[in-house]
């Protein structure tokens, strides 16, 4: 029984794209229900978890399998936020408009980043680092976003939808977010920004338009930050550089899927729930040492395991599988040996 | 020899270095089918040659015409699409990705089909089994023997359809029967009308092989033609194993 889930689910995680939707699909319905027997703190908290997923569902594609480190991801959220706040209060748009209009933006944007592109490892991680406080400085800057010269500095968004509205429209977004990666991954796009991970001149000598490709990638990924940041302006209500434009947000991507197993379409997920439920332990039982506590518990978890916790879970799967399948083995040979065992004078 | 049988013309291709010659003038012509032998002792050039014709460096100097095409202006990933595909000297693969990954990345991005059009899944298990490693499709790259990964990396660059294939000693560190077993699939693969550029230090294995010689040393072209006369020649000679043996 214990064994032939293992397998099967082995079976599921190497296979097509298919299967893999469809347990995500299951998954994400049954989590559908969640609110109606939890309160709303739980459901609030929950909606977090979405959005740590999501978010570094989306680092992961750029980051984990294209093997270029963001560290200005953030910026795509807080564009997004700022788009929609800008279309919904200033042009009276509908949230629907913020929303798309939040996406395209991150998109058009991270069209900008396409000369530092180039660049790879560190010098990469500090361009982009360096682009998000540029863009947070002119946000705060320009009168228009609401910036310097206006009084409240930052946005008031108006009330959209109750609690369990935003719960599921997360909900919704993070299945989409994560059904990107399990249908990229093995096309061609896939297969080519993990190709330019491993080695970016042998890719370009088997016929990868590798700058393409990349700009691809970074694209894709900075699309979903802005969506969810759009969705995120209304859900806090009120929005400014201080909180959209957080260094925290984008350490927290990267944490989220190296902490759950970089590159991967699982690591995201488990690293995302792992994360917030040692938060919540730290929280709750250590509050004034909390930050020392989570801080610790991820230092040990990242030398001990570097793969992530994805890549445990595997190891551990595979050797579950082998003692069960040696053990079936010894089975069936004592079987076959006392049936043996009268005629044959060993 | 009309120029419609010539697959690639190089002439007066020089590389720099700073103050170094790597390649000096060198012309080199080969023929549409043939599979041409480019040896010559360690620093000949021979590599940087080969980087110059795959785009990986720009020549200093110099024209090379792959089909008809200029192509010494190009990017590697222009120059493969555009038909010349090559292996590395030191084995490069894709670690963490499968032997099939390894060669369906190549199929994907592969340039026009030669030969009718075909899925990508196709053309990567047609390479695989050319270079009889279709029953090794699933393991990881970096398992592999260093004979089998050589394989790969030579059904990788099949799978990219190239008209001509360059392998850059490609039977380093293998023992006789592998050796053997990649001569007998670069000749499949000359059968089935890929041109091959073979450099390799194993003289033994080019005369087996080659139609043609080319022998470099020292930046420059020092002797052409049949592999068996090539080999005689003194100035080929003392460019291997030095003056007094000529």
């Amino acid at each position: 029984m214990l064994q032939s889930f293992l397998r099967e689910s082995e079976r599921i995680r190497k296979g097509p794209p298919g299967p893999q939707l469809a347990v995500l699909a299951v998954f994400c319905l049954a989590l559908a229900f969640v609110p109606l027997f939890v309160n709303d703190y739980w459901t609030r908290l929950i909606v977090f978890v979405f959005l740590n997923i999501s978010l570094a569902t989306a680092w992961n594609i750029i980051g984990g399998i294209t093997g270029l480190p963001s560290f200005g991801h953030g910026v795509f959220f807080g564009l997004g936020a700022y788009t929609c706040a800008i279309m919904m209060v200033r042009f009276d748009m509908p949230f629907v408009i913020g929303i798309a209009a939040g996406g395209l933006i991150a998109v058009l944007f991270s069209l900008l980043f396409i000369p530092i592109l180039k660049q790879r490892g560190f010098y990469f991680a500090l361009s982009t680092l360096a682009s998000m406080l540029a863009v947070e400085t002119l946000i705060d800057y320009l009168p228009f976003t609401r910036g310097v010269e206006e009084w409240d500095q930052g946005w008031t968004l108006p009330e959209v939808m109750e609690l369990e509205g935003f719960y599921m429209l997360f909900l919704f977004l993070m299945f989409l977010g994560i059904a990107t990666v399990i249908v990229l991954l093995p096309s061609k796009y896939g297969m080519a920004f993990r190709a330019i991970h491993k080695d970016e001149t042998l890719s370009r000598a088997m016929g990868i338009p590798t700058m393409r490709y990349k700009v691809y990638a970074f694209a894709i990924s900075a699309f979903w930050p802005g969506v969810l940041g759009a969705v995120f302006a209304p859900f806090m209500t009120f929005i400014s550089t201080a909180n959209m434009f957080d260094l925290g947000i984008t350490l927290n991507m990267i944490l989220v899927t190296i902490f759950g197993g970089i590159g991967t379409v699982l690591g995201p997920i488990v690293g995302g729930a792992m994360l917030s439920v040692i938060d919540q332990l730290a929280w709750s039982n250590f509050l004034e040492l909390h930050r020392l506590v989570y801080g610790l518990m991820i230092v040990i978890i990242i030398t001990y395991w570097p793969g992530g916790l994805v890549s445990s879970l595997w190891s551990l799967q595979r050797w579950a599988l082998m003692r069960l399948e040696r053990k079936g083995a010894r089975a069936d040979g004592r079987e076959a040996h006392s049936s043996k065992a009268g005629g044959d004078a060993r | 020899m009309s120029e419609s049988d010539m697959i690639l013309r190089a002439s007066g291709v020089s590389r720099y270095f700073g103050g170094l010659k790597a390649v000096a003038d060198v012309d080199l012509n080969v023929r549409r089918g043939e599979i041409l032998g480019l040896i010559g002792p360690n620093g000949a050039g021979k590599s940087t040659l080969f980087n110059i014709i795959s785009g990986v460096v720009p020549p200093s100097e110099g024209v090379i015409v792959l089909d008809g095409k200029e192509m010494h202006n190009l990017s590697p990933e222009k120059i493969c699409a555009a038909g010349a595909a090559r292996t590395f000297q030191s084995v490069s693969l894709l670690h963490g990705m499968s032997v099939w990954e390894n060669v369906h990345v190549a199929s994907c991005f592969r340039g026009t089909d030669r030969i009718g059009s075909m899925p990508a899944a196709e053309c990567t298990s047609r390479a695989l089994e050319l270079c009889e490693m279709a029953d090794k499709a699933d393991r990881l790259a970096e398992d592999l023997t260093v004979g089998e990964q050589k394989r790969v990396e030579i059904a990788r660059a099949l799978a990219t359809n190239p008209m001509l294939l360059m392998t850059d000693e490609v039977l380093a560190g293998l023992n006789a029967t592998e050796a053997n077993g990649i001569l007998e699939i670069l000749r499949a693969i000359n059968r089935s009308g890929v041109t091959i550029i073979f450099v390799e230090h194993d003289v033994k294995a080019v005369l087996s092989l080659c139609n043609r010689l080319v022998v470099l040393a020292q930046g420059q072209k020092i002797a052409e033609g049949p592999p068996q006369e090539v080999v005689q020649e003194p100035e080929v000679i003392k460019a291997y194993l030095g003056g007094r043996y000529a």
